[in-house]
C-alpha cells in the first residue's frame, strides 16, 4: 500500500514535469480589421524610419481589446512596426520594472504616473526622449511635456487623454433648488473662487433641524485642485536650476489652500467623502471629478436619473490664464529598452491616433466616446482642453509623504488652520522629502 | 577501512540533508549576499550595465536614513512590534483551544475541522488582499452594515453614546484584529491537532485511572507531547505576523523598493528588520524554554510509558 | 448504599455537565465558523449575483437575479483554462519535490545530533525569515543571468551566463534544492516531527541490518504520513496562492493569482468599449477569487479527512 502510493506520487510528478515541457505559453498579436483614418506625413514620422521592420515590447493588461488590436494592425501597416505583448497587471509592473532595466529586458514603452514620475525620473528608470522628437510637431502637448521635463530633457510624452478634473454638478437638484447654474455663470465670465463658495454654500442642504447636513455642496478627493487651479503647486519645477523645488509658501499656492479650507470651514465641503458613491444618491450637489472616472468607473450617466451639468473649474483670482488641473498618465521609454524608437513611433501612433480619430468620425473611437457622455458635455470638455494649460502635482511621488498628508490636509480641512500657517510648518518638511526622493 | 560509526552517522546526517544545503549555498546565499550588499552601497540604474553600486560617503548611511531621518519607519516599527506582543499568546492560546475542541469526539467533526482550515487558503496571497480590502472598508455598492467586521456602525453609536474618542477607536482597532486572528489561526491549529492526534488515548485513560483531574491531564500528557509543535507554532506566528503581506513594515519596505525605487534604503530596512526580529524570536524562544520543554536543548524526554 | 448514592448523583454531574459543554462548545463552534467563513459567503454570494443587485440596498446574501454569468465572462477574458493548467502543474510538482526534499533536510536536523545541528536549525529559520518580496530583485538578477561561479560560463563559452526565467524547470529545481515556498516551514514541521520519534525504533531498525537509508525509507517515512501530508496541503496552497515568487520566475507564464492580481484594470480595459456597469467589476473580480480558490478549496477538503485518518493508522499511535 505504501509502495504504491509512492510510485502513484512518483509517476505524478514525472507527468508534471513531462507536461511542463510540453505546454509552453507564449504572447501573441493578432491582426484587426484596418480602420478607415486618413492621416497625413509628419516630420516626426520621419524620425521613425530607423525602426521599420522591428519589433516592439508592450505592456497590456489582460487581453489587448479589438480597439488596440486595430491600432496594432495600423502600426504595422504604417510604420513597419511588430508589437510583442508582455501581460502585466499594473503592480506587478511596478515591482518589476526595475528588475528588467537592470537585466537589459525592459518594454520599449511603458507608462508612468504623476506619483511616479519623480522618482522614475531620477532614479535613472525613465531616458530622456529629446533625440526621438520633433518637438515643433503638433501632437506633443507642450504643458503635458512640460510637467516631465527635466533640466531641458524631456522624459514623458502625452498620448491622448488627460484625466482633468472638472465639477459636475446635479442640474434637477440645482433647479428645484433655484441656485444659480454654474455653466451659465461660466459662460458669462462669473465664474470665480467666491462664486462657487458662493454656491456651495446655497447648494448645502440641511435636515428639518437645520444641524445634520443632507446634500454636501461640494466634494472631491483631489484637495490640491484648487491649488493648481490657481496656477500654483505644491512642489514645482524651477526652469532656471531645472530641478523641483518646493513652491509651497507661494502667493497662489495660499490662495488655493484657504479656498478648501473656507468650503470646509463653510460646512459645504466634508473631507471624509469622496463623493463618487455620495453624488447619484442626493448627497452631493457639486462633485470634482475627472471624466474617466464619471463615465468610466462610476458611470453615473447611465446610473443616475437626475440631469447631470458639467463645468470647468473656475480660474483663480492670481492665475493669470486659464489652468486645467490634471492627473496626468504619460508614456515613457525605459532605460535599456532595445527599440526606443519603435517605443515612441508606438507613442506617437496612439496620441495621433486618439487625437483624430473621434475628429474624423473613425467608427470605433466614435462608438466609444459617444456610449459614455453625451456630445455637449464632451464639447465642453474639450473647449476647456484646448485653451486652457494643463498642470499637474507631483506631490504623490515624494517620499513619505503619506505619513505628512495627514497632519498636512487635516490642519486645513478638519481643523481650520489658516493657510499660511500650515505651510510655514511644512515648508522645511517638503525641501527635505523632496531631497531624499530626488536622491542628492 | 571501515568507518567507525559515529563517523558513519555524521556523513548519513550531511548527506540526507545535502540537497538542501545546495539549494542554499546556490541560491540562497546569493540573494542573501546580495541584499547585504545593496544595503551598503547605493544601487543605481544605468544604460551601461544595468545596474551599478555607487560607494557611500559613510557606510551605513542607508541605515541612518532608515532610523534617523525616515520618519515613517520607526513609527511602523514600533507599533508592528507592540501588535505582537499580544498576537503571539493570543493565537498559541487560541489556536491551541480549538485544535483540543476538534480532537474530541462530537458528531460533525469532520465538518468542524474542514470549516476551520478553511482560512489557511485565504492566509497569503493575491486573493486575501482583494477580500480583505472589500471586508474591511466601504466598497461601491455595499451597504457598511453588510461588513460586519468594517466598525463603523459600531463606533459611531458608541461614539453617539458619548464615550472617549480614544477609548472607541482601540475597542473598534481590536474588533477588527479579532477577525484578522481567527483568520491567522489556520495553520497553527492544523499544526497543533497533528500533535494532538499523536496522543494514544490509552494515555489519558491510564492518568484518569490513577485519579488525575481534566486539568491535571493536560499538563501531564497532552502539553509535553505537543510542546515541540508549541515551538513551531511560536516561530510560524511570530514570522508570519512580522513579514506578512499585510503588515505595515513590509508595505513601506516595498513601497520604498517599487514606488520610490530606493533599493538599497528598502534592503537596509529589510535586513535591520530582520535583526530586530531575530533578536526578538531568540529572546521569547530562550524565555519561554525555562518554562516549556521545547527538546531544543535538553534531551527529549518522554513521558513515563 | 452510600456509594452507590454517590456514584449516582456523580453521573448526574458528570453527564450534566457534559451536556452544558456540548451545548457550548456547539455555540461556540458556531460562532467562530461564521467569522471563519465569512469572507468564503461573502465571495460566493457577490460572484453568483447580477450587476443590477448590487445598488439594491435589500439584498444582502441571497440575490434576487441569480447568474452564472461573472463566471462567462472570466473565462473569455481571463485564460482561465490555461492559467489553471499552469498552476496546477506548478503546484502540484514543487509541493511534491518539496515534500521529499524538506523531509530529509529535517530527519537530518531532528535526528543525526551534532554541532552543526544547532547552526542548521537557525539558518533554517534564517529562510524562513526573509520574505520572497524583498529577494525578488536579487533573484531576478541572478536567475536572469545564471553562472555559478564561473563554470557555466567556462563551459558555453559565452560571456554570460544562462537565463533562466521563464520556464518551468527552473521553479522545480528551486523546489528541488528545498528552496521552494516557505519550504523552511515545511523544514521545520519535520525536523520537530522526527524528533518526536521514539530511538526505539530506530534501534530496532538497525539491528535488524539496516544501513542509515534502508532505515529512512523503510521505517521513517511510512511512518511520517501525517507530517508529509501536511506540508503537502500547505506546498500546494502556498504555491497556489502566490503571487510574488511567481512573478519572479515567469512573465509569459501566468499563474492563477497573478491573473488574478491585475483583474480590476484588466477589466476596466475589457469594458472600455461597452457601456458597463461599474458594479460588474466588483462581482466579476468576486467571481474570479472564487474560481481561483475553488480547485484548491477541494483538493483541501477531501485530503483532510485522509491526513486524520493517516495519524491513527500510522501505527506510532497505540
Amino acid at each position: 500500500m505504501k509502495k504504491r502510493i509512492i510510485s502513484v506520487l512518483s509517476l505524478a510528478l514525472c507527468l508534471c514535469m513531462l507536461m511542463s515541457f510540453a505546454g509552453c505559453g507564449g504572447g501573441g498579436n493578432s491582426a484587426g480589421k484596418v480602420g478607415d483614418l486618413v492621416l497625413e506625413d509628419t516630420a516626426q514620422e520621419k524620425l521613425f524610419e530607423s525602426a521599420r521592420g522591428t519589433t516592439i515590447t508592450h505592456i497590456v493588461e489582460g487581453e489587448p481589446n479589438d480597439y488596440t488590436k486595430t491600432i496594432l494592425a495600423e502600426l504595422e501597416q504604417r510604420y513597419g512596426i511588430k508589437v510583442k505583448f508582455m501581460k502585466m497587471g499594473y503592480s506587478e509592473y511596478t515591482s518589476k520594472i526595475a528588475q528588467m532595466v537592470a537585466t537589459g529586458s525592459p518594454p520599449d514603452t511603458a507608462v508612468m504616473t504623476d506619483a511616479l514620475a519623480l522618482n522614475y525620473i531620477y532614479a535613472n528608470i525613465a531616458q530622456p526622449l529629446n533625440d526621438y522628437m520633433d518637438l515643433e510637431d503638433k501632437y506633443w502637448d507642450k504643458d503635458i511635456l512640460a510637467q516631465f521635463t527635466v533640466d531641458g530633457k524631456i522624459y514623458g510624452v502625452n498620448t491622448g487623454d488627460v484625466d482633468t478634473f472638472f465639477i459636475y454638478y446635479n442640474k434637477t437638484l440645482f433647479e428645484e433648488n433655484n441656485i444659480e447654474d454654474p455653466y451659465t455663470l461660466y459662460k458669462n465670465g462669473e465664474w470665480t473662487f467666491d462664486k462657487l463658495r458662493e454656491i456651495a454654500k446655497k447648494a448645502t442642504l440641511y435636515e428639518d433641524d437645520n444641524k445634520t447636513v443632507k446634500c454636501h455642496g461640494f466634494a472631491t478627493w483631489y484637495r490640491e485642485v484648487f491649488v493648481l487651479a490657481n496656477g500654483g503647486n505644491i512642489i514645482g519645477l524651477n526652469t532656471d536650476t531645472g530641478m523641483y523645488e518646493s513652491v509651497v509658501s507661494d502667493k497662489k499656492t495660499v490662495t488655493g489652500l484657504n479656498m478648501i479650507k473656507n468650503l470646509a470651514m463653510d460646512g459645504s465641503f466634508d473631507p471624509a467623502i469622496a463623493g463618487y458613491a455620495e453624488f447619484p444618491k442626493r448627497e452631493v450637489a457639486m462633485l470634482c471629478e475627472r471624466p474617466a472616472n464619471v463615465v468610466g468607473n462610476y458611470d453615473l450617466y447611465n446610473t443616475m436619473d437626475d440631469e447631470i451639468g458639467v463645468v470647468p473649474l473656475p480660474k483663480g483670482p492670481d492665475a493669470d490664464k486659464a489652468y486645467a488641473a490634471s492627473n496626468m498618465i504619460v508614456n515613457y521609454v525605459p532605460v535599456n529598452a532595445k527599440n526606443p524608437v519603435g517605443g515612441m513611433a508606438w507613442n506617437y501612433y496612439w496620441l495621433r491616433r486618439e487625437t483624430e480619430g473621434y475628429i474624423q468620425k473613425d467608427a470605433a473611437a466614435v462608438a466609444r466616446i459617444g456610449k459614455m457622455m453625451n456630445e455637449e458635455h464632451y464639447g465642453i470638455i474639450n473647449g476647456y482642453l484646448d485653451e486652457a494649460t494643463k498642470i499637474s502635482s507631483k506631490l504623490d511621488s515624494l517620499m513619505g509623504w503619506s505619513n505628512y498628508s495627514a497632519s498636512f490636509w487635516g490642519g486645513l480641512v478638519n481643523d481650520g488652520k489658516s493657510a499660511e500657517e500650515v505651510v510655514a510648518t511644512m515648508d522645511n518638511t517638503l525641501k527635505s522629502a523632496l531631497e531624499r526622493t530626488i536622491g542628492k | 577501512m571501515k568507518m567507525s560509526n559515529v563517523r558513519k552517522r555524521k556523513i548519513a546526517g550531511w548527506l540526507f540533508a545535502a540537497p538542501w544545503l545546495v539549494g542554499m549555498v546556490l541560491l540562497f546565499s546569493q540573494s542573501l549576499y546580495s541584499l547585504i550588499r545593496y544595503s551598503f552601497t547605493k544601487l543605481t540604474f544605468d544604460s551601461v550595465s544595468g545596474y551599478t553600486f555607487a560607494p557611500l560617503g559613510n557606510l551605513f548611511d542607508n541605515y541612518k536614513e532608515a532610523f534617523m531621518v525616515d520618519t515613517i519607519f520607526p513609527q511602523r516599527l514600533i507599533t508592528s512590534l507592540g501588535e505582537m506582543l499580544y498576537r503571539i499568546p493570543v493565537i498559541l492560546v487560541f489556536s491551541l483551544f480549538i485544535a483540543i475542541v476538534l480532537n474530541q469526539d462530537f458528531k460533525g467533526r469532520g465538518l468542524a475541522r474542514g470549516v476551520f482550515f478553511l482560512p489557511i487558503i485565504l492566509s497569503s496571497g493575491v486573493v486575501s488582499s482583494i477580500i480583505k480590502t472589500a471586508l474591511t472598508s466601504m466598497s461601491l455598492g455595499t451597504d457598511s452594515s453588510t461588513n460586519i467586521f468594517s466598525p463603523t456602525v459600531l463606533t459611531n453609536a458608541l461614539l453617539e453614546y458619548g464615550m472617549p474618542d480614544k477609548l472607541v477607536y482601540t475597542i473598534s482597532g481590536m474588533i477588527s484584529d479579532v477577525s484578522d486572528l481567527i483568520w491567522s489561526s489556520g495553520v497553527p491549529i492544523l499544526i497543533f491537532l497533528m500533535g494532538l492526534l499523536t496522543i494514544p488515548t490509552t494515555y489519558y485513560e491510564v492518568a484518569k485511572v490513577e485519579g488525575a483531574t481534566g486539568w491535571e491531564a493536560f499538563w501531564k500528557v497532552t502539553f509535553p507531547v505537543i510542546s515541540p509543535y508549541i515551538l513551531v507554532n511560536l516561530i510560524y506566528t511570530c514570522i508570519d505576523g512580522f513579514v506578512s503581506f499585510d503588515n505595515s513594515v513590509m508595505q513601506y519596505i516595498m513601497d520604498v523598493a517599487y514606488d520610490n525605487v530606493k533599493y538599497s534604503l528598502s534592503s537596509a530596512m529589510a535586513l535591520s528588520y530582520f535583526v530586530i526580529i531575530i533578536v526578538i524570536l531568540v529572546a521569547v524562544i530562550l524565555l519561554t524554554s525555562l518554562f516549556i520543554p521545547y527538546g531544543i536543548k535538553l534531551g527529549r524526554k518522554k513521558e513515563g510509558n | 448504599m452510600q456509594n452507590i448514592k454517590k456514584r449516582g448523583e456523580m453521573s448526574l454531574l458528570y453527564y450534566g455537565g457534559k451536556m452544558v459543554w456540548s451545548v457550548l462548545r456547539f455555540i461556540f463552534l458556531v460562532e467562530m465558523a461564521f467569522i471563519v467563513l465569512y469572507p468564503f459567503i461573502y465571495m460566493l454570494s457577490m460572484a453568483i449575483r447580477a450587476p443590477e443587485d448590487m445598488y439594491d440596498m435589500s439584498i444582502v446574501w441571497v440575490p434576487k437575479h441569480f447568474t452564472f454569468d461573472n463566471f462567462k465572462t472570466l473565462f473569455e477574458h481571463l485564460n482561465y483554462e490555461s492559467a489553471l493548467f499552469n498552476t496546477a502543474i506548478i503546484s502540484v510538482g514543487c509541493s511534491l519535490l518539496q515534500m521529499v526534499v524538506c523531509a530529509m533536510a529535517g530527519y537530518s536536523i531532528g535526528r543525526f545530533k551534532s554541532k552543526g545541528s544547532g547552526l542548521l536549525f537557525g539558518l533554517v529559520i534564517l529562510t524562513i525569515l526573509i520574505p520572497p518580496q524583498l529577494t525578488n530583485l536579487p533573484n531576478y538578477i541572478l536567475l536572469s543571468d545564471f553562472d555559478f561561479f564561473g563554470i557555466i560560463t567556462a563551459i558555453t563559452g559565452s560571456g554570460t551566463g544562462i537565463n533562466l526565467l521563464d520556464q518551468y524547470p527552473t521553479i522545480y529545481l528551486v523546489a528541488a534544492l528545498g528552496q521552494g515556498i516557505r519550504s523552511g516551514m515545511a523544514i521545520l514541521i519535520f525536523t520537530q516531527y522526527f524528533k518526536g520519534i521514539p530511538d526505539e525504533l530506530e534501534q530496532a531498525a538497525m539491528i535488524d541490518g539496516c544501513g542509515y537509508f534502508k532505515t529512512y525509507t523503510r521505517i521513517m517515512v511510512p511512518n511520517a504520513g501525517a507530517p508529509s501530508l501536511i506540508v503537502f496541503i500547505l506546498s500546494m496552497v502556498w504555491y497556489w496562492c502566490d503571487y510574488y515568487t511567481m512573478v519572479t520566475y515567469f512573465t509569459n507564464i501566468r499563474t492563477l493569482s497573478v491573473n488574478l492580481s491585475g483583474i480590476k484594470t484588466a477589466l476596466q480595459t475589457v469594458f472600455q468599449t461597452e457601456a458597463y456597469s461599474p458594479y460588474k467589476i466588483v462581482t466579476v473580480e468576486q467571481a474570479a477569487c472564487v474560481l481561483c480558490i475553488l480547485p484548491i478549496l477541494i483538493l483541501f477538503l477531501s485530503l483532510q479527512k485522509k491526513f486524520v485518518n493517516s495519524i491513527i493508522n500510522s501505527g506510532l499511535v497505540g
